[in-house]
């Protein structure tokens, strides 16, 4: 390889770019309820999954350890926040920033077990967790409600402002979505986000660097666990209602796979990957049975053909129309 | 003055079979030590027993006042301790100046907290590091590599890369592990270069090294090993001289 054809990587794009595509993503934002006002529930849905996609995105796309346990703290964050508000009358904000920092302590605690745990072990220790959450909400009866569920969960209120109708709710994930996008970019561009990569790609030379790598996994882990907990208590307060069905396993899996498919090194992979996996099943509702198989094939496809994820590929499409030919590469610099 | 770097009896054997056997070796301020010697002569173990990466099963290291025997390599750094790898163990996601600001990692004060929200400390440390990287990128000539996934470089850039991201933790002693290895003639010269500017900046360093015409070249002192032991400890000009030595080691290029 001759130094001519190694291209730059992008670099970060111009700030006032940036801030453009801000803004218009802010106004889609803002129209969408308008413009698709059928799809309302949908929207929400994705952005719910989204919550609990982009917190998993430090974790899997820096760390490289894939938890499959966001159901678990899901579930803590729904069925909490339902015993908080209905039992001992919490503020539902108030129950909903409570449960999230609980669940990232928790994280800490389990990563602090788990993550000494080498390769593919912290998958499986987490697919753990998912499993005996799907056991535990249902059959906990006194606690969760058992299958029929926890019913009678109030609407979250903030502000004095009770978040109720499905345009509320979506304009809310909205600005907490874009926060979560925010903060997780902060870290990725950060030494924090460079030192999660190095304890993901070679924990032994990170160490040499004086990184502490299961410090950085378990953070990343309690990120992950509180956007998920958050994800679960605004999903309760959105349905005001909470059941065994929404936590399943393949739920925990589809999540892993929204954030696979989509890409896990930019806040708007996991966007892309909640799109396909929650909007395919609203094409019908004998088509909602084959979603598992479907999302199954979308994966091998896009783990065969593009490892970054959809937002990767369109990424490199977009890079190779970009870059100059080899012979000008020098120029460039 | 007291040497920075004083090995003392190391010892470590693999299944009987003594892979280092009592090493003594000291090392003065502002000097580069070579340590050379046939391929399974211990140096890369020597190099591991003193960064913590093997324990030894006797022997002590001591660095600037501290006992590195027992610790984790994770305290090197703030120690002032740097190495790099045979192969260059860079992050493959990174660009060569993201790997290069990695190395000053021990000058970070901004954690998560900070970094997540992109506070005022966070901004001023990214652009101290990113200055003082460039800054390294440049020294190594590698200044049109910078924005380049590290991965996608030749194998002697990346070890080029590797001896950048050691110079940015600032370190008393850099531990070079075969930093020549995959450079061709010329880069070799450069590289030299570079060692001797890093020794003229005053940073101590120990290489671990097979091309002898870089050895002759920059160490001020050499180690030759041989299964396990030393077998001699000298100025290059002697080493190459000594009747052992020509046979372990220089005994095909006589």
């Amino acid at each position: 390889m001759t130094v001519a054809q190694i291209a730059p990587v992008r670099v970060s794009a111009a700030t006032g770019r940036t801030w453009l595509g801000l803004a218009v993503g802010a106004l889609a934002a803002l129209a969408l309820p308008y413009l698709i006002p059928t799809q309302m529930s949908l929207l929400v849905t994705v952005g719910i999954f989204y919550l609990a996609c982009i917190g998993l995105t430090p974790l899997i796309g820096q760390a490289g350890q894939v938890s499959l346990g966001q159901t678990l703290f899901m579930a803590i964050g729904a069925y909490g926040a339902g015993l908080l508000t209905l039992k001992w009358q919490w503020p539902t904000a108030l129950a909903a920033v409570v449960l999230a920092l609980f669940c990232g302590g928790l994280a800490l605690i389990f990563g602090a077990a788990f993550l000494r745990l080498r390769g593919y072990y912290f998958a499986l220790a987490t697919l753990g967790l998912a499993v005996a959450t799907a056991a535990l909400s249902t059959a906990w009866i006194s606690v969760t409600g058992g299958p029929s569920g926890m019913v009678d969960i109030p609407s979250l209120s903030l502000f004095g402002y009770e978040v109720f109708s499905d345009q509320a709710n979506f304009y809310l994930l909205v600005v907490l979505g874009g926060i979560a996008a925010w903060i997780t970019t902060n870290l990725r561009t950060s030494q924090t986000g460079r030192a999660l990569a190095a304890v993901g790609h070679d924990s032994v030379a990170a160490g040499m660097l004086g990184i502490n790598a299961s410090r950085y996994k378990a953070v990343a882990f309690a990120i992950s666990a509180m956007t998920a907990s958050l994800a679960g208590s605004l999903y309760a307060f959105y349905l005001r209602f909470f059941s065994p069905e929404i936590i399943t396993v393949t739920v925990a899996f589809s999540i892993v796979i929204m954030v696979a498919i989509g890409g896990s090194r930019s806040a708007f992979g996991p966007l892309i990957g909640a799109l396909v996996i929650q909007g395919v099943p609203q094409m019908g509702q004998t088509f909602a049975t084959w979603v598992p198989l479907f999302a199954g094939l979308v994966l091998i496809v896009v783990m065969t053909y593009f490892p970054g994820g959809l937002w990767g590929a369109i990424g490199d499409a977009v890079g190779a129309l970009r870059r100059p030919a080899p012979s000008h590469a020098k120029e460039q610099r | 003055m007291s040497p920075l770097l004083t090995v003392r009896g190391l010892s470590r054997s693999f299944g009987g079979v003594a892979a280092v056997q009592s090493v003594d070796l000291e090392v003065e301020q502002g000097t580069i030590r070579a340590v050379i010697g046939p391929n399974g002569a211990g140096k890369t173990t020597l190099l591991d027993l003193v960064t913590g990466f093997t324990k030894p099963d006797m022997g002590t290291v001591d660095f600037d006042g501290h006992q590195l025997v027992g610790r984790s390599p994770r305290d090197l750094p703030s120690l002032g301790l740097m190495r790099t790898f045979q192969s260059a163990r860079l992050v493959p996601s990174l660009t060569v100046r993201e790997n290069v600001m990695l190395g000053a990692y021990r000058f970070t004060r901004a954690r998560f907290l900070s970094d997540a929200l992109r506070l005022p400390r966070t901004r001023r440390e990214e652009r101290e590091l990113r200055s003082r990287a460039d800054e390294l990128i440049g020294f190594l000539d590698l200044t049109r590599f910078a924005d380049s996934r590290a991965t996608d470089l030749p194998a002697g850039a990346q070890r080029l890369v590797e001896v950048a991201r050691g110079l940015a933790g600032a370190p008393k002693l850099l531990l070079l592990d075969e930093p020549a290895a995959g450079l061709d003639d010329s880069e070799t010269r450069e590289l030299a270069d570079v060692l001797h500017a890093v020794r003229e900046g005053g940073v101590t360093m120990v290489l671990i090294e097979h091309n002898m015409s870089l050895v002759l070249a920059i160490s001020d002192q050499v180690t030759v090993m041989d299964a396990g032991k030393v077998i001699a400890d000298d100025v290059p000009s002697t080493v190459r001289e000594d009747a052992a030595v020509r046979k372990a080691y220089l005994g095909v290029a006589s």
